[in-house]
């Protein structure tokens, strides 16, 4: 019996975290499908408002969870959430919307998908990394779906 | 504007933020990330409201609904992606495998929203997806596989 919850626990730790990976990507999924929702409603920039406002019952929560120290912990870190990941991503997102607003979800949402492709080229081209087979393949097949859904 | 030009617009964009979260990894935990993203997103939105069209449709409370939901549903997606990653998740396997989330969203447009592709488009969509899945896959430190 013991052994077996032994190994329930080990097993609940091992895979927890494909649990919430899986919950994300459900998640992510579905937020594709309401965002199309409301710019068939509303304008991109009144959708965008809403959206970020939204957002903000998690962010205070986890603010809430680890405390002060640690949101302040790096200046450096700051900068970046605030410029790079919130002020940069806004815009991308605000994009997002705009491109809902104007086509279907279905060509849209994969489409963008391929942004890791922008990613990979600034890491090559500033940090000097090297690509891999596998990103190689990627930048084939991203391109060809891309070529298919123009 | 045409959908192609906006979608190029936020690939470029998301694609930079991507670069951005790769260069800054680690220098704040995920919660303080998503707090401090999540404040440079309502900047922005307070920055935009002088830019709010001023024929604009009425703020219904569906509307309400679905615009707070939207934003509500990517942050706890966040969260759950960054609470893998803290569980112990190799981001090599966690960060592809959450990329494949416009799969999700195509499927339900298909199915809830009668969107239709053809089958070009169809096997284009999958093609993006895969290649972005491929693209976010990392070397876990320190192999050279």
């Amino acid at each position: 019996m013991s052994a077996s919850a032994g190994v329930a626990t080990d097993s609940k730790r091992r895979w927890g975290w494909l649990v919430h990976c899986l919950i994300a990507l459900l998640l992510w999924g579905v937020w594709g499908l309401v965002s199309k929702l409301l710019t068939d409603r509303v304008g991109s920039v009144e959708g965008q408002v809403l959206f970020s406002f939204g957002m903000l019952p998690v962010a205070l929560f986890g603010a809430w969870k680890v405390g002060r120290r640690a949101l302040v912990a790096s200046p450096g870190g700051i900068a970046y959430g605030l410029g790079g990941l919130g002020l940069l991503a806004a815009a991308g997102n605000l994009c997002f919307f705009a491109a809902l607003a104007a086509g279907p979800v279905s060509l849209v949402s994969p489409a963008i998908s391929v942004y890791p492709l922008v990613t990979v080229c600034l890491a090559v081209f500033f940090l000097r990394e090297r690509i891999s087979a596998l990103q190689a393949c990627g930048i084939v097949v991203a391109v060809a779906g891309l070529a298919l859904l123009s | 504007m045409s959908w192609p030009a906006y979608t190029v617009a936020a690939i470029l964009t998301w694609g930079t933020v991507g670069y951005v979260q790769k260069i800054s990894a680690n220098l704040l935990g995920p919660a303080a990330v998503v707090f401090w993203a999540t404040i440079g997103y309502v900047v922005a939105a307070l920055a935009l409201l002088p830019y709010l069209p001023a024929h604009r449709p009425a703020l219904t409370a569906t509307v309400l609904i679905l615009g707070l939901s939207s934003g509500l549903l990517n942050n706890i997606a966040n969260w759950f992606l960054y609470s893998a990653l803290h569980k112990g998740a190799p981001a090599s396997i966690a960060i592809p495998l959450t990329a494949l989330y416009p799969l999700v969203t195509v499927l339900l447009a298909l199915t809830l929203l009668h969107e239709s592709l053809s089958l070009r488009q169809g096997i284009g969509a999958l093609l993006a997806v895969v290649g972005g899945v491929l693209l976010s896959y990392e070397r876990p430190s320190g192999s050279d596989a």
